[in-house]
């Protein structure tokens, strides 16, 4: 077996946590692991991919094969992260579009999510959409836990191969006294999965 | 809770990233002294070096820059303890001085220089490949290709230090320093005095020229003991079998490896982590044994040329691929490696190249919500335009730090960034090559200290037309907001002496420094004006903490509201200054809390006073 997970997301969002989260889980699961990142010059609300590999012969911190899930924190960077998607590909992406700083001045356009959701779905096999940041809004106040929610929702669907109290162990693990929110927000993705979690159709405009 | 795992037990298996890994070596070979410059791609070493200090004997801070880094730690390596300065590629260029003097002095006690490369490039300004300072100061070079290498590497290249007495440079990649993986962990080893500095003046003096030659001489020889089997057979690693040869070092021998036992690729590998001395024996041996050779390698042909150079010597004939197949500027992918495989008769699987969809808007990185770079870049704009100067006819002169990415637009504001602390002396050369009216020099606190200072001092003594702005963030934000000699506490905890950049300044240029709070608008304007009518060379300190730290120690602001009747959606905010934190939708401009630090700017450009305090102020 060997698993990749490319996290897009925009620097700030947290993507570099979860994506060592899943490290972490997959090494208690005894795969071995490797990750990569690809960052831009700043880690504040530039591009961020990582790539989390694991598995048994499990070596490159770059993908050798197209990735078995993407996780976007972020649409337009789920779709940049679709360079690394195929037919076998299941994207889980936030649909909350970030302005990237020449969009916000108009100097380039944002893509509608239509727009965004139909070229994912060309690439990949599946895609669906969630909203991870207004859950973490609406539980705690504020986007922070987004990551958590995105992650939980990931193991409840099974398109992770790591258990839920893998992954509590693996937070507890890397954030340390920082813990106690991500796991409930984890366990809120966990169990929310069914209503935070949509399908888009193929046709337009279901979002 | 500690950012950074590297104090754990003997026999531990971790899932570390490579930087910790190379700081963990550090710890298992008993370093005493740890020195080094910010900026990625290796910085996560000394933090994790200076965090874990008050459980270790380690004397580990950040200097003012590389080349008081490299010579701290020669000085303690000369003293009798193990010793290690980490820089970023241009920094062992700004070091390159004592360090090529260092060879023909050697140390009392094991020394390493790391320095990161950057392939790609991800955070560094050229693809520079150090590995040719090998040829340069003769001194010996490593590189590590795995991340159990990147610690296990360490204690061994003290070893190798101590062997030959010379400082040994460690050349890493960001591929390598960056990624995370399973490490398994050695005994820690407490720091140990292991010689004497003693008066040597023929060791440690460079006056005499007769004493240079012989040192050169004993330079060379001293090379040599490095190719003792007990580091090249660490060092040089050899697996596999097939009629073509691939020669690799780095984080692409982590593709053949993966290749070979994912997908069964049948080729004989050679590991090739020791780069001076050249491990010649093993080459020869290695290519006797294989039909072709593809030397895998990142950057510059360094490893090629020089197989190239023993077969000939040998008169062996073997053919020799390499930069005829895989790239010359970039990173290596396992793409590459495959077709390039494949194009050797090799049965490689056919990987396909990731490619992002065409025509996505980018995602430069902006200034952050707040940053006080962003009002600074504001008040001189609009000083130059009540000066009756056009902002896009004033030359701003950028130097290396977050303001560069003031660069982008709407901002647009630097044109050049060039290397650390270069921006006054361009300026003055500028205005020495006529350019009528003034010149402005932006430079940060920690460039200032870095390499700024120098370049100040000359273009006060010549009096040239040029205004500095001095953004002074009291932080090396860029790279992670280390500290700068003007603080009073180190990272680790320690109590500093601060140094006060402001008195420097004014020692320099007496009567021509003014200091501002960044987002003084009025203040800042009309003291830039001043200064642009005084003429000569002028200081203008733009003071005000970078948004992230005041943030993460409670100094921010409470967030600001758009008044939604007042805002005409004109988006004179966002035009102008292009901080994330405002948000456009439904024709009209809102904020979000979240990112809001209350800095209050846009208040000075909303032309309908429609952007209030968030208590409706
Ligand atoms: C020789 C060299 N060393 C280190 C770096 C890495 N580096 C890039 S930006 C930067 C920070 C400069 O700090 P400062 O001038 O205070 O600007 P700030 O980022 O705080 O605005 C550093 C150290 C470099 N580019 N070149
Ligand atoms: S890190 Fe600090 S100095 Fe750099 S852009 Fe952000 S607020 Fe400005």
């Amino acid at each position: 077996m060997r698993f990749t997970v490319v996290v897009s997301s925009v620097g700030g969002q947290g993507g570099l946590t979860l994506s060592r989260i899943i490290a972490r889980a997959a090494a208690e699961a005894d795969y071995k692991v490797v990750v990569g990142e690809t960052l831009g010059m700043s880690q504040r609300f530039g591009s961020v991919q990582s790539y989390v590999r694991f598995g048994d012969a499990v070596y490159s911190p770059l993908p050798l094969e197209p990735a078995d899930l993407i996780l976007g924190l972020e649409p337009l960077e789920a779709l940049r992260a679709a360079a690394l998607a195929d037919r076998r590909t299941t994207v889980l992406t936030s649909a909350e579009p970030v302005d990237t700083q020449t969009t916000q001045v108009g100097l380039e356009k944002y893509p509608s999510l239509e727009w965004i959701v139909g070229e994912l779905q060309r690439r990949a096999g599946k895609v669906l959409l969630i909203r991870p940041f207004e859950a973490s809004r609406r539980r705690f106040g504020t986007g922070i836990q987004a990551n958590m929610i995105l992650l939980g929702a990931s193991a409840s669907l099974q398109l992770l191969p790591l258990s839920l109290e893998l992954l509590e162990d693996a937070v507890r693990a890397v954030l340390g006294g920082r813990s106690s929110q991500a796991i409930q927000a984890l366990r809120l993705g966990f169990n929310g999965a069914e209503n935070l979690v949509r399908e888009p159709g193929r046709a337009k405009n279901n979002l | 809770m500690p950012r950074y795992n590297v104090l754990g037990r003997q026999g531990e298996r971790l899932v570390m990233m490579g930087n910790e890994a190379i700081a963990r070596g550090a710890l298992e070979a008993g370093v005493g002294v740890a020195t080094g410059y910010p900026g990625t791609p290796s910085s996560e070493v000394l933090e994790a070096l200076i965090e874990a200090s008050g459980h270790t004997g380690i004397y580990a801070e950040w200097s003012v820059n590389e080349k008081v880094a490299l010579e701290t730690a020669l000085g303690a390596a000369w003293g009798g303890l193990r010793s290690l300065a980490t820089m970023k590629a241009p920094g062992i260029l700004v070091a390159s001085d004592p360090l090529v003097s260092a060879a023909y002095s050697g140390v009392n006690a094991g020394m390493v220089v790391l320095v990161a490369d950057d392939p790609g490039p991800h955070t560094t300004q050229t693809e520079q490949d150090s590995r040719w300072l090998a040829q340069l100061s003769h001194l010996p070079v490593a590189t590590a290709s795995t991340l159990q290498d990147a610690k296990d590497h360490v204690p061994l290249l003290y070893e190798l230090s101590e062997e030959t007495g010379l400082p040994v440079i460690y050349r890493t990649t960001t591929r390598i320093n960056h990624s995370l993986g399973m490490v398994e962990l050695g005994p820690l080893r407490t720091v140990e005095k292991r010689g004497e500095f003693r008066r040597e003046p023929e060791r440690f003096v460079r006056a005499s020229m007769e004493w240079n030659r012989a040192r050169h001489r004993w330079l060379l020889e001293a090379l040599g003991k490095a190719l003792k089997p007990r580091f090249v057979e660490r060092l040089v690693g050899s697996e596999g079998d097939g009629a073509v040869g691939v020669v690799v070092s780095g984080a692409p021998y982590l593709y053949v490896k993966e290749l070979a036992e994912a997908h069964g690729l049948k080729v004989s590998v050679l590991r090739l982590d020791m780069l001076n001395p050249f491990p010649e024996e093993k080459i020869l041996d290695f290519a006797s044994r294989v039909d072709k050779i593809l030397v895998v390698e990142e950057s510059d042909p360094y490893i090629e040329e020089r197989v190239k150079l023993a077969l000939w010597k040998e008169d062996l004939r073997v053919e020799v691929h390499g930069k005829d197949l895989l790239p010359l500027v970039g990173e290596i992918w396992p793409h590459h490696l495959a077709k390039a495989l494949a194009k050797l008769g090799v049965d490689a699987p056919s990987l396909a190249e990731p490619l992002s969809p065409g025509g996505l808007p980018r995602r430069p990185p902006p200034l952050c919500p707040g940053c006080p770079h962003r009002s600074s870049f504001h008040i001189i704009r609009r000083a130059l335009g009540l000066e009756g100067l056009s902002p896009g006819r004033v030359p701003v002169i950028g130097d290396i730090g977050c303001y560069a990415l003031a660069l982008n637009p709407p901002l647009s504001a630097i044109w050049t960034e060039h290397a650390m602390g270069s921006s006054i002396a361009q300026a003055l050369g500028l205005k020495l090559a006529g350019h009528e009216g003034p010149v402005v020099a932006v430079i940060g606190d920690s460039t200032m200290f870095h390499t700024g200072l120098p370049a100040l001092i000359d273009a006060y003594n010549k009096d040239a037309d040029i205004l500095v702005a001095v953004l002074d963030n009291e932080v090396v934000a860029m790279t992670g907001h280390q500290p700068t000699p003007a603080h009073a506490v180190s990272p680790s905890g320690r109590r500093m002496r601060p140094v006060s950049l402001e008195r420097i300044l004014e020692a320099v240029a007496p009567g021509r420094v003014e200091v501002v709070d960044a987002f003084d608008v009025e203040g800042g304007v009309e003291a830039v004006r001043r200064a642009l009518r005084a003429g000569g060379l002028r200081i203008v300190v733009f003071k005000a903490p970078c948004a992230i730290v005041a943030r993460r120690v409670g100094l921010a602001g409470a967030p600001l509201v758009v008044v939604e009747e007042k805002c005409t959606g004109c988006m004179a905010c966002i035009r102008s200054l292009g901080c994330l934190a405002l948000i456009s939708g439904g024709g009209k401009v809102r904020i979000d809390p979240e990112q809001c630090t209350g800095c209050g700017l846009c208040v000075h450009v909303c032309p309908y006073n429609a952007i209030v305090g968030g208590d409706g102020a």
